[in-house]
């Protein structure tokens, strides 16, 4: 039987853990993922700014990042994240490895969402006299707001699920928690109740997502 | 106001198409207070045109001069400016849907740098002027097509532009919504003494809201002229567009003529007072182009031998218009075949 007077703080620091470097590296990846996004469309062969060179470095770049699996990841950049923070477990030192995976999968949705934005208003905001940079300010971001949501929403929840995997080898947080009180001690109850409280952050972290890229949609 | 010389454009050759030549030699004079629609067929270079003027489509060769500025020799800060004098309206409107109507009709004096406002006070004002004043909150997706047009129509006009340009402005709306953005757009060229270029594969947009005409075909100028030059000219290719001929009753010689409301009294009165024949119209359409109209007759002329020929040489000589110096090859044409027949 699980002893919940003992489980239930616990399972709350983790969930606050999770929460918080999950929180930390979506921040950074909204921070470098759209400048990143919207350099890649910019500089792609049919964009505004076709700059060949610099478009196949940052793909390539994006695209190691995204096909490298999180937990070779995890320790493939170690070295980094005992640079920067010192340490490699815990979850403060989990962010780094967080903020390396999803910055450039929330580049890729980012550019495929500007890349929505009909073709047309960047073409009558270009017939009134918009600069590049204009045009990315006032057009193509605002226009794909409903898009980057998504994109957001869709990050957070793989962020979430990369946090737990970081657990494995001591990233803190609820998958942390699950192998050293669930698996480890055989409580499957602990486990359980992991399950339920991720399912229950994504459930939320869904809907809120969904509503708010419908309320920005105005269609 | 608007001068394209010697213009081409060609697309470059894709992967899986051949270049392509959009526009060959084009040469087309606008001056200041005109509207222009330009017509042709499905890829006979129209759009690429329109957007050659405000210089979104760089020409391949060949100068476009707007408001006696070359924008060809422009840097891209000073095409950006020159711009702010070019309005565009667009067949699928392109408003930002993330704005309301008032944001929208703002957003191109915003990106001129105009005071918040200034500018919201301009866009009130013009979006009164085309009948949305009660819809400024409203966001694009909850208008008809008819009233995001007159957005659009706004939107261009925000930055006091002196050029017009339309591609297919009316092409997604419905006839009665076409028949009031054409009627909008020409009483707000007048008021604003816009030049204005009309994109249109409707021959019924150029005679409601143009009063010059310019068909291109493969990229060519093949016809360009005032309406009511172009209806007069024999052998126009627009002419009979603009006017088609009424079915001639068969079996007689016809003589066919144009006449336009101001000059109706002189064509066929003078026709009667100075060579005494008598005159029998057998058929007839008429057309309004612009704010005049205009008919095509088709005359019997009845008299001796030699009235009848004087009278057909009178008509040979007053009947085909002054023509625009924007054609002078098409002067040169044989005159209008039905004549040649009645004379031979
Ligand atoms: N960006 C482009 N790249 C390659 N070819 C193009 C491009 N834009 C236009 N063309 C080609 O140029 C020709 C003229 O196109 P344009 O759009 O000007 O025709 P249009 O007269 O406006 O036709 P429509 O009445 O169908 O709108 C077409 O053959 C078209 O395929
Ligand atoms: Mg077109």
């Amino acid at each position: 039987m699980i002893d919940w007077d003992r489980i239930a703080p616990a399972l709350w620091q983790a969930t606050l853990e999770t929460t918080y470097m999950v929180g930390v590296s979506m921040v950074l990846a909204v921070l470098l993922g759209i400048p990143l996004g919207v350099l890649l469309l910019l500089t792609a062969p049919d964009g505004l700014t076709p700059r060949r060179v610099v478009h196949q470095v940052l793909g390539a770049f994006v695209n190691v990042g995204r096909s490298v699996p999180f937990i070779v990841l995890l320790v493939l950049v170690a070295p980094v994240t005992r640079l920067v923070t010192g340490t490699t477990i815990g979850s403060t030192a989990t962010i780094v490895p967080l903020t390396i995976a999803a910055v450039p999968f929330f580049a890729r949705l980012v550019e495929a969402s500007l890349r929505e934005v009909a073709p047309g208003k960047v073409e009558a905001a270009r017939s009134m006299g918009a600069s590049t940079g204009q045009i990315v300010r006032v057009v193509l971001l605002p226009e794909a707001r409903p898009g980057l949501v998504a994109a957001a929403t869709v990050t957070l929840v793989a962020l979430i699920s990369y946090s737990a995997m970081a657990g494995a080898i001591g990233g803190g947080g609820l998958g942390d928690f699950a192998i050293r009180h669930g698996y480890q001690r055989f409580d499957t109850g602990v486990t359980v109740a992991v399950v339920v409280v991720l399912l229950v952050m994504v459930q939320l972290l869904q809907s809120a997502g969904d509503r708010l890229a419908r309320r920005l949609a105005h269609r | 106001m608007i001068t394209l010389q010697h213009v081409s454009k060609t697309f470059p050759a894709r992967r899986r198409s051949p270049a392509v030549t959009a526009l060959d030699d084009v040469g087309l004079r606008v001056e200041r207070g005109q509207v222009m629609g330009v017509v042709g067929p499905s890829g006979s270079g129209k759009s690429t045109l329109a957007r050659i003027v405000n210089l979104l489509e760089r020409p391949s060769a060949g100068t476009v001069t707007v408001d006696g500025v070359e924008l060809t020799t422009l840097g891209a800060a000073e095409l950006d400016r020159a711009r702010r004098g070019i309005g565009m309206i667009f067949q699928q409107f392109n408003l930002l849907d993330s704005r309301t109507v008032l944001a929208n009709v703002e957003l191109p004096l915003e990106l001129a740098g105009v005071g918040r406002r200034e500018r919201r006070t301009r866009a009130a004002e013009l979006l009164e002027r085309v009948g949305l004043g009660d819809k400024l909150d409203a966001h694009p997706a909850q208008l008809s097509g008819g009233q995001r047009q007159r957005v659009g129509i706004a939107r261009a006009l925000a930055p006091r532009p002196k050029v017009l340009l339309c591609d297919e402005a009316t092409s997604a709306l419905d006839p009665v919504s076409t028949a009031s953005v054409l009627a909008l757009l020409r009483t707000l060229t007048e008021e604003l003494d816009l030049t204005t270029v009309l994109i249109t594969h409707e021959m019924d947009v150029v005679k409601r809201a143009c009063d010059h005409v310019t068909l291109l075909e493969s990229g060519r100028v093949v016809d360009s002229g005032a309406l009511g030059d172009v209806v007069r000219r024999p052998g126009s290719p627009l002419a009979t567009r603009l006017l088609p001929p009424p079915a001639a009753p068969a079996g007689e010689q016809v003589v066919e003529v144009v006449v336009g409301t101001t000059e109706h009294d002189t064509v066929l009165t003078d026709l009667i007072r100075l060579h005494d024949v008598r005159v029998a119209v057998l058929a007839g359409s008429v057309e309004t182009l612009g704010d005049q109209r205009f008919g095509r007759l088709q005359l019997r002329l009845d008299g001796t031998p030699g009235q009848v020929r004087a009278a057909l040489d009178h008509l040979a000589t007053h009947q085909p218009a002054v023509d625009d110096d924007a054609t002078g090859a098409l002067a040169d044409r044989p005159t209008d075949r039905t004549l040649e027949g009645a004379l031979a």
